[in-house]
């Protein structure tokens, strides 16, 4: 039952993405755009590259889309509304979210082309930037909850919603989400300016519609996982927990593909030193507060 | 046969075929990627042990940070695998003879392996009830407070690790081209420029 | 115990469908889409000229150093789980014998640091 329900909301999600994607690509809302391009992208010829690696070229997509779902199966929509509550959700979330990253070196990897190839890369410089930053932030919120369970990371903010309660934590987790999806101004693996695409590059018809629809799901996973974590879930007033968990997590995602329109890219490189010598200082003294906070005054 | 019995026999056998494909594959970066395979089916394994936190710790930390180390290796490296391949068959016997050695030596200490008769209780006596606490949550009542010595040791061990890596590794390259933004921004431009009067037909 | 398994037969549900999802688009292009290849469509993608030579070559990845950093790092937060859920049983003690580990780490962290291991070199 809850199956049925959370898969059809995650394509409402993910299909929502596309048409935010799309305005804040072009500047256009279009209802109908994701559903005819996906539907182009379905009937158009699907190229196999020459010299291809055929494994890892059709395993790609498909273990991105993967990564995604799973991250989605430990986010809940309101209480009993979610796939499995395991006890270690929030690191089954960080599990399944590390495939990404193999997903899309597959996919540069796969083809041989070189632009597919250095996106491949660009990624894996991109990763360790970000890595560190998905992770040390969820420590703190799971300080405050004492635990991993997804369920209860939300029922510990009742009184205060962890964006509050740790903000930084909450912007360094955004960023971090920002560089995971590869959403602008961490967009450079995909680079559509100068890579043509980038790790897309070589993918024509469906697998590439299978691959964008992977990011979107991506997307929507890690908007879920923002406000799980620190935007007090299904919890608000009169409307009831799963309508409040859809509205967060949409205006999540409406923020996270708006946000780089009005920042310029940043190269891994840059990336990379901003996340070390400024994230990790910051994560490290954010758990050092939260834990001062909770050990003085318990809330 | 039930259905953990079930799963367990799909892990192991999934874990060693990984294992098997990592060593044999032509290509570096398949072997990682069947490496990763075999990862994923070894923290299944650990699932069906009970050991949640450990399985999650072994797909973030192996997957996420060791096989992108190899893949750094692998893409670091010049090597012509194929002739290590042709290698392979030369080493094959002392290899094989290395690995019998070290299966007996597993199967006898396995073999002759006893418990103490207070062992079982003594870890009861430490360890919470999986019943009624989660095994993350075990762990850590554990490792800070009863074994906080070994646990501070294993942060030196880290911070040795840490700076025998960049000790053994950090060279400065003089010769590659750094961009300094900082330096970009605050140059000058009456410093940086010079305005010479060139009268005609003198050059400079 | 099987309890804990079923908590995850949903999981292994879920990634047969997405699995499924995946295949089955790729699948229904096979059905659907046109298919008319020629060498130049087949050739990588790169502009201008023709793609010489192979792209999976050697590359200069300048940021090993952090990769091998970040090991040591993802380890260090594989203490800091257990500990965050554990949090108030262990009380002070736990809390500050946690910040002498990270502070420690945080050493390591300040001489890499130093010595330029961050820099892209």
């Amino acid at each position: 039952m809850s199956v049925a329900v959370i898969l059809l909301a995650l394509a409402a999600g993910a299909y929502f993405v596309a048409v935010l994607e799309g305005w804040a690509t072009h500047g256009r809302l279009r209802l109908a755009g994701p559903a005819l391009a996906a539907a182009a992208l379905v009937g158009r010829e699907s190229l196999l590259p020459r010299k291809n690696d055929r494994l890892f070229f059709e395993a790609g997509p498909v273990l991105l889309l993967v990564a995604g779902v799973l991250a989605a199966a430990v986010i809940p929509l309101a209480p009993g509304l979610i796939i499995t509550d395991l006890a270690t959700g929030a690191l089954f979330l960080n599990a399944a979210l590390a495939y990404v990253l193999v997903a899309l070196i597959m996919a540069g990897w796969g083809p041989n082309g070189a632009y597919a190839m250095i996106a491949g890369w660009r990624f894996l410089g991109q990763f360790l930037a970000y890595a560190m930053l998905i992770v040390m932030p969820i420590t703190a919120v799971a300080m405050r909850a004492e635990s991993l369970m997804n369920t209860e990371i939300v029922a510990s903010q009742a009184q205060l919603w962890n964006a509050i309660y740790q903000p930084v934590g909450f912007v360094l987790f955004v960023v971090a989400a920002l560089g995971l999806a590869y959403l602008p101004p961490f967009d450079l693996p995909l680079a559509p300016g100068e890579l043509a695409g980038g790790v897309e590059a070589e993918y024509t018809g469906a697998r590439l519609a299978v691959i964008r629809l992977g990011r979107m799901v991506v997307i929507v996973a890690l908007a879920g996982a923002t406000v799980t974590f620190y935007l007090g879930g299904w919890l608000g007033p009169w409307l009831p927990g799963w309508a409040w968990s859809a509205i967060k997590t949409l205006a999540v995602t409406a923020l996270m593909l708006a946000a780089g329109r009005y920042m310029p890219r940043i190269r891994e490189e840059r990336f990379l030193a901003l996340c070390w010598k400024l994230g990790i200082p910051l994560a490290l003294a954010n758990i050092f507060i939260v834990g001062v906070i909770a050990l003085v005054v318990p809330i | 046969m039930s259905v953990a019995d079930f799963a367990f026999y799909v892990f192991a056998v999934t874990t060693l075929a990984g294992g098997l494909f990592t060593v044999v594959s032509r290509n570096p970066v398949h072997s990682v990627l069947w490496l990763i395979l075999a990862f994923i089916s070894a923290a299944g394994l650990f699932i069906l042990l009970g050991a949640e936190f450990v399985a999650m710790l072994l797909v973030i930390v192996y997957v996420g940070a060791v096989a992108v180390l190899f893949l750094f290796v692998v893409m670091m490296l010049d090597v012509d695998f194929a002739e290590l391949k042709g290698e392979m068959v030369q080493y094959m016997p002392l290899g094989l003879l290395i690995g019998v050695i070290i299966l007996l030596e597993l199967g006898m200490a396995i073999g002759v392996w006893q418990f103490a008769d207070l062992a079982p209780e003594l870890r009861q006596a430490v360890a919470p009830d999986p019943q009624e606490v989660q095994n993350t949550a075990a762990l850590g009542r554990l490792i800070y407070d009863d074994y906080i010595l070994l646990f501070q040791l294993a942060g030196l061990v880290l911070l040795v690790a840490m700076i025998g890596a960049i000790v053994l590794t950090l060279r400065h390259r003089p010769y590659i081209k750094r961009q300094d933004v900082l330096a970009q921004m605050y140059r000058d431009p009456a410093k940086a420029l010079e305005l010479k009067d060139v009268k005609p037909g003198q050059g400079l | 115990m099987e309890e804990l398994l079923r908590e995850y037969l949903p999981i292994v549900i879920f990634l047969g469908i997405a699995t499924a999802l995946g295949v089955v688009l790729i699948l229904a292009a096979v059905v659907l889409a046109v298919r008319n290849p020629d060498p130049e469509k087949l050739s990588a993608y790169e502009c201008g000229f023709n793609a010489f030579d192979d792209a999976r070559m050697k590359f200069d990845a300048r940021f090993y150093l952090v990769a091998i950093l970040f090991i040591i790092f993802d380890l260090e937060i594989a203490f800091l789980f257990p500990w965050a859920v554990a949090f108030k049983d262990v009380g002070p003690v736990g809390f500050w014998s946690m910040m002498v580990f990270l502070a420690v780490l945080t050493v390591g962290f300040a001489y890499e640091w130093k010595k330029g291991a961050l820099e892209w070199d």
